[in-house]
């Protein structure tokens, strides 16, 4: 398995690199292979169909632009793209204010008729399952600290306000959670640099 | 702060969740810190494994479409063939305004960072501010819309010129082949036109031949001029059509530039407000606060003046029994100082050795009546107390007469407390020093040189 997910990582900074040279095949794939998953990500955070589409669009444009400055000694493809992601969707979150959060439009949620492609598939749904039974594991409270500061773009105070907890609480919790997150993943998926 | 206590940061800030000062100050430490900046690294990659945790949506088919003709756009620029790479930084970043540095595996903090405080709803003062920046987010979206309008026509136009451009390339290969041909034509018209007397015999029946060629060729030669010539006026209509198109896309770009730079100036203008906003607030709450200091200072110091105000009345019940007790005392004091005055002044005529005590007692004019005389024969002191005598009347009083061998004598006036006592001290004329009888009687108030009036107390020297 780890030899196959060596495999999807290389492929990615290929892609990347090919897209640097400005390679609107290479560009595709890298669009098909990630766009449902960052897709599912940025409606977690904004909560509108709408939204998160047209942050997926800037996403995919800025990788466009910018990756010719992906440099893969300095982290993997999906983290790029993943940060990207958050980044701007917090951004967005904060620009729209409260408004970003009213609008649920699960009517939307339309599955659209893309081909996919059957091994990358396959290598996410595996993923998901890691990460999920990984996170699991990690006490309740600590989870959640996970979840808001990644998912809800709060900062460590903001999270110990809502809880009511004090900030030293929310600070070992954060870095306790991240911390055995990082253990199970990393014995589950090998390091993969 | 230490390298130990800037590795405790590391797990936070790999989930955003920093608080900006913070975040400043471990910038700096990872700019130096190699095994801090490694550790963040492998920090990151694990929270961005978060987002396997959330089940993938599929984009719509639309969508992808869009996206991939943005970057086509992007990448034919506005000359086709141009290298993509240099076309979409420049195209790209002046349009759709993102920052044109690297995107940072430690993502810079955005323009808008801090805007709303991080989804915070606005405290109350900022309200105001709040309006302008909804107003600015509002006009924002709108110009958003234009923009993205405009691309899409830029892209539309880009397309279009696309397909002319190859539309032109294929006419052009199929004017030079016409015009080959038109050559080859001519070639073999040119000598069948020419008679060309043949020394063969078996010439004659393909002379006639080349003649109908010849004539065959001329048409063509005809067929193909027009076909030429309706060629290169198509030709020239779409290099027009090329050209108008080519300016079209030329004044779409400039408008793109335009939107941006008045994107630009709005974001400048929101995060202006937004500094604007947080320093307000942060003064607001620094007043809040002091304001509630002082209020629990008011309520601490109105607590101790009641405190105080209780006291005070205490003490000042306690003074006003103080001082009663005081004039009381004062009272008693001076009845006492008196008392004492008149036992000493009684002492030496009581302890003189000739000194007698005579008891009066009431007539029936006062049957309750008594007197006590003390008086002291040697000095001729004397002390006269008198107990429930009936008040004198007014412009009356009474006299006290010591009577020897018949003869009355006053020994002084007086009159009653309302308790019906006197006291009288005098001197003893010396005429009297010897009397055998006592009396008191009721006189005209100045007295009298001898008894006229009622006896009300009477004695004899035992």
């Amino acid at each position: 398995m780890t030899a196959g997910l060596e495999q999807t990582q290389n492929s990615d900074a290929e892609l990347i690199h090919a897209i640097a040279r400005g390679d609107e095949q290479s560009f595709a794939s890298l669009y098909d292979r990630y766009s449902p998953i960052l897709l599912g990500f940025l409606l977690r955070i904004l909560n509108n169909r709408a939204e998160a589409e047209d942050v997926l669009q800037e996403v995919f444009l800025q990788v466009w632009q910018r990756a010719s400055d992906f440099d893969d000694t300095r982290g993997r493809p999906f983290t790029w793209l993943v940060t990207l992601a958050r980044s701007r969707a917090i951004d967005r979150l904060r620009s729209l204010g409260s408004r970003g959060r009213v609008a649920q439009e699960a009517a939307s949620r339309d599955v659209a008729p893309t081909i996919r492609n059957a091994s990358d598939d396959a290598i996410q749904s595996e993923h998901s399952e890691i990460v999920r039974r990984a996170l699991a594991d990690i006490p309740e409270d600590q989870r959640r600290a996970l979840v808001l500061a990644y998912f809800e773009g709060l900062t460590q105070s903001e999270i110990a306000a809502r809880l009511g907890e004090p900030l030293g609480t929310i600070k070992t919790r954060a870095r306790s959670g991240l911390s055995k997150l990082r253990h199970i993943l990393e014995h589950k998926l090998g390091q993969q640099r | 702060m230490n390298h130990e206590e800037y590795k405790e940061l590391l797990a936070l800030e790999a989930l955003g969740a920093l608080d900006a000062n913070e975040r400043e100050t471990l910038s700096a430490h990872l700019a130096t810190c190699a095994e801090c900046a490694a550790e963040l690294r492998e920090s990151r990659d694990a929270a961005a494994m978060l987002a396997y945790t959330i089940a993938p949506v599929m984009p719509s088919a639309n969508l992808r479409a869009r996206v991939l003709e943005a970057v086509r756009v992007g990448a034919g620029g506005s000359t086709i063939g141009e290298p993509p790479r240099e076309a979409t930084r420049t195209n790209r970043s002046e349009s759709d305004g993102a920052p044109t540095n690297v995107l940072p595996l430690v993502p810079k903090k955005p323009a808008t960072e801090g805007f709303m405080a991080r989804g915070k709803p606005f405290a109350f003062g900022a309200i105001a501010a709040g309006l302008v920046i909804a107003a600015l987010v509002a006009a924002l979206a709108v110009l958003w819309k234009r923009n993205g309008d405009a691309r899409r026509e830029l892209a539309r136009a880009t397309n279009t010129l696309r397909e002319s451009q190859a539309e032109q390339a294929r006419l052009a290969e199929r004017l030079s082949q016409t015009q080959t041909e038109l050559a080859g034509a001519r070639e073999t018209a040119t000598p069948s036109a020419t008679p060309a007397p043949s020394p063969s015999p078996d010439s004659a029946p393909p002379q006639t031949d080349t003649s109908a060629d010849a004539s065959r060729a001329a048409n063509r030669n005809n067929e193909l001029r027009a076909e030429l010539t309706r060629v290169a006026g198509r030709n020239n209509a779409l290099q027009g059509d090329i050209a108008t198109l080519s300016n079209r896309n030329n004044e779409l770009q400039a408008e793109l530039a335009r939107f941006s730079t008045r994107d630009n100036e709005r974001q400048a203008e929101i995060t202006r407000l937004t500094n604007f906003n947080r320093e307000t607030r942060a003064q607001l709450d620094a007043l809040s606060n002091r304001n509630r200091e002082l209020q629990a200072e008011v309520t601490r110091l109105a607590g101790r003046n009641n405190e105080l105000q209780t006291q005070v009345a205490r003490f000042s019940t306690q003074a006003s029994e103080l001082q009663s007790e005081v004039a009381r005392l004062t009272r008693r004091s001076s009845d006492l100082q008196n008392e004492l005055a008149r036992q000493r002044e009684a002492e030496p005529i009581v302890t003189a050795p000739d000194s007698r005590v005579i008891a009066l007692t009431g007539t029936g004019v006062a049957p309750g009546a008594r007197g006590r005389l003390v008086y002291d024969r040697r000095g001729g002191n004397v002390i006269f107390n008198a107990y429930d005598l009936p008040p004198a009347p007014p412009g009356k009083a009474y006299q006290l007469w010591l009577i020897a061998g018949g003869k009355p004598q006053s020994a002084g006036v007086f009159t009653t407390d309302e308790a019906g006592r006197a006291v009288l001290r005098g001197q003893v004329p010396a005429g009297g020093r010897r009397a055998s009888a006592f009396a008191v009687t009721l006189e005209p108030a100045g007295g009298s040189s001898a008894p006229t009036g009622d006896k009300y107390l009477l004695g004899k020297a035992s």
